[in-house]
C-alpha cells in the first residue's frame, strides 16, 4: 500500500467533506462522482493503489460531511437529504441564540454513532445476510404505518384533515420528482422547497435580526436510550434499497414526544454516521451499494475485500478528530459572522444561492419542483401541522417501490 | 473553547489515534501478505490465488468467481460448463491460472481450482 496516497486521500477527503458540508446544496455524492470520473482518466488507470486512494478520499469526505453538514442546516436553515428532518429544530435553536448548542448535540451523537457502529461491525458481518431477509418484507408496513401514525398524532379532526392534505401533496410531488421527471439531483429542489425556503421566506418578512449566539454546551437527557434507538433504526434502514437516514429519522420521530427537539437532533446527528458505516458493511456482505458514497466506491474498486473494509473503518475513525474540530470551529465562526449580519440579507442570499444551485444542477424542471415544493412547505406552515408529514415525499415513493418492484 | 468541548476533542483524538493504528496495522499486514504472496507468480506466467469466494456468477460456458484473498478481490474466470463442484459463497478456494485482461479489468483465467 502506498502510504503517501492514503495520506493524501484522507487529507483531500477532509477538505472536500468540509467544503461540501458548509455550502448548501453541494452534496458529497456530487464530489464522489467527480472523484470517480477523475480516477477513470487515462493516467490513473490500472494503478490499484491510486484507485484505493480515491476510495479513501470518498470515505473521509463522507464522514467529515456527516458532521459538518449540520452547520448550514442550523444557521442557514438550508437542508440536504441527510439533515432535512433536523433543519427546523436546529434553526429554531439558532433563532434562540443557541445554534452552537444544536450543532454540538449533533456532533456528540455523530461521534457516538461512529463508535457504536464500528464496535458492532463484527456482529453485523455475521447477521446482515439473515437480517435482510427478515426485515425486507416488513418495510412497506412500517413506513406506511408510521405515515398514518404521524397523521393520527395531530389529534383534532381539522388538523388531521390538513395533515392528510399535506401528506398527499408531498407524496405526489415526491413520486413525480423521484420517478417521473428524470431530473438531476432531485433532492436539492424538493427538500430545499419543502423544508428550507418556507423558513427563509418567513425570515425575509421578519423584522428582527439574528440573536447573539451564546456558546453553551448541551445537557443531554436519556442519551443512552436515544443512541440505542438511533443505532437500531439507522442499521435497519441502511442496508435495504430505497431507505436511508431520512426515513429512519421519521420512524424515530414517531416514537418520541413532539417537543423532544434535542432528542430529535441527537437522532439526526447519529443517523448520518451510522448509516454511512452500515453502508460499507452492506457493500462487503451482500455486495449492494445503498448510498451515494458507497456507489462511488463500488465504481472505483469493484467488490470490497476484508482488508479494504478494515482500512475504510480505520479511515472513518481517523477523521473523527478533524471532523469534530472543523465543525466546532465553523459553527462558532458562523455564529459570530451571522450575528453581525442583517438576517433579512442572509435569508435573501441563501434563497438566491438555492435557486442558483437548483438552476445549475437540476435545470428548469428542478426550478419548477422547487417552486411547487416551496408552495407545499408554505401551506404546511400556514395550517400549522407538523413538518414531518412532508417527509411522505420520500416515504410514499419508497413504499410504492417495495410494493411494486421488490 | 468550552471545557466540555475540550473533553469532546480529547475523546475524538483518542478515537482518531485508534483509527490511525488500524490504518497502519492493515497496511503492514497487507505488505507482509503481498510479500508472502497469496498472489504468487511461479515464473512461468502462472499465478496462484487463495481466498474466500464472495460471489459466483454462472453463465453459459463460463463461471466467474470473485475471490477475496484478504488484500483484494480477484475475478477468476473458469471456462467450463456447470458450476465447479461444491463451490459457493463463503468457501475457501485455491486457483492456479494465468493473468489476463478483459475490457480493462484484470482477471485470472483458471487452469485448476481446488475447493477446501
Amino acid at each position: 500500500m502506498e502510504w503517501i496516497i492514503i495520506f493524501f486521500g484522507v487529507i483531500a477527503g477532509i477538505i472536500a467533506g468540509a467544503v461540501a458540508g458548509v455550502i448548501p446544496g453541494v452534496h458529497p455524492n456530487l464530489l464522489a462522482s467527480i472523484a470517480v470520473a477523475v480516477s477513470g482518466l487515462g493516467f490513473f488507470q490500472g494503478e490499484r493503489s491510486i484507485v484505493v486512494g480515491f476510495a479513501v478520499m470518498v470515505v473521509a469526505m463522507s464522514m467529515v460531511n456527516g458532521f459538518v453538514n449540520f452547520v448550514p442546516a442550523t444557521y442557514l436553515g438550508a437542508p440536504d437529504d441527510e439533515t432535512v428532518t433536523s433543519v427546523l429544530p436546529a434553526h429554531k435553536y439558532m433563532l434562540q441564540g443557541r445554534g452552537h448548542e444544536a450543532v454540538l448535540v449533533t456532533v456528540i451523537s455523530a461521534l457516538a454513532g461512529v463508535v457504536i457502529s464500528c464496535i458492532s461491525v463484527p456482529l453485523l458481518l455475521v447477521t446482515l445476510d439473515e437480517l435482510e431477509m427478515v426485515v425486507k418484507p416488513t418495510i412497506p408496513w412500517v413506513l406506511g404505518g408510521v405515515t398514518i401514525f404521524l397523521i393520527g398524532r395531530e389529534k383534532e379532526a381539522r388538523r388531521i384533515g390538513y395533515a392528510i392534505m399535506v401528506t398527499l401533496f408531498a407524496a405526489v410531488l415526491g413520486f413525480f420528482t423521484l420517478n417521473e421527471l428524470g431530473i438531476k439531483e432531485p433532492f436539492l429542489p424538493m427538500l430545499s422547497g419543502l423544508f428550507g425556503l418556507p423558513g427563509l421566506i418567513r425570515g425575509v418578512k421578519s423584522q428582527g435580526g439574528i440573536p447573539k449566539q451564546v456558546h453553551s454546551f448541551p445537557k443531554l437527557e436519556r442519551a443512552g436510550l436515544t443512541m440505542a434507538m438511533t443505532f437500531v433504526a439507522g442499521s435497519l434502514f441502511s442496508f435495504l434499497p430505497g431507505l436511508g437516514p431520512s426515513q429512519a429519522a421519521v420512524v424515530c420521530a414517531s416514537m418520541i414526544k413532539k417537543k423532544a427537539e434535542k432528542m430529535f437532533l441527537m437522532i439526526n446527528g447519529g443517523l448520518n454516521t451510522v448509516s454511512m458505516i452500515i453502508g460499507f458493511v452492506t457493500m462487503y456482505v451482500i455486495d449492494k451499494a445503498r448510498n451515494g458514497s458507497v456507489v462511488a466506491i463500488g465504481k472505483l474498486i469493484g467488490e470490497i475485500a476484508m482488508s479494504e473494509l478494515i482500512l475504510f473503518m480505520g479511515v472513518i475513525l481517523c477523521v473523527v478528530y478533524p471532523a469534530v474540530l472543523i465543525t466546532i470551529i465553523i459553527s462558532k465562526k458562523c455564529g459570530e459572522v451571522l450575528g453581525k449580519m442583517n438576517y433579512k440579507k442572509v435569508c435573501y442570499g441563501v434563497i438566491g444561492l438555492i435557486i442558483l444551485l437548483t438552476g445549475i444542477l437540476s435545470g428548469v424542471k428542478g426550478l419548477i419542483v422547487l417552486g411547487t415544493a416551496t408552495a407545499i412547505g408554505m401551506v404546511t406552515a400556514i395550517v400549522d401541522v407538523q413538518r414531518n408529514h412532508l417527509m411522505s415525499c420520500i416515504m410514499v415513493p419508497t413504499v410504492a417501490y417495495y410494493v411494486f418492484s421488490v | 473553547m468550552l471545557p466540555q468541548e475540550k473533553v469532546l476533542l480529547r475523546v475524538s483524538l483518542v478515537i482518531s489515534l485508534i483509527g490511525l493504528a488500524i490504518v497502519i496495522g492493515i497496511g503492514m499486514w497487507e505488505e507482509k501478505k503481498q510479500e508472502n504472496g497469496s498472489w504468487v507468480n511461479n515464473g512461468e506466467g502462472e499465478i496462484v490465488v487463495k481466498g474466500e469466494v464472495k460471489n459466483v456468477q454462472q453463465r453459459k460456458s463460463v463461471t466467474i468467481v470473485s475471490v477475496d484473498d484478504g488484500v483484494q478481490v480477484h475475478e477468476v474466470v473458469i471456462f467450463a460448463k456447470g458450476k465447479p463442484v461444491g463451490m459457493r459463497k463463503g468457501n475457501t478456494i485455491e486457483v492456479w491460472g494465468k493473468p489476463d485482461e478483459y475490457k480493462g479489468k484484470k482477471q485470472v483465467v483458471a487452469d485448476e481450482v481446488k475447493v477446501y
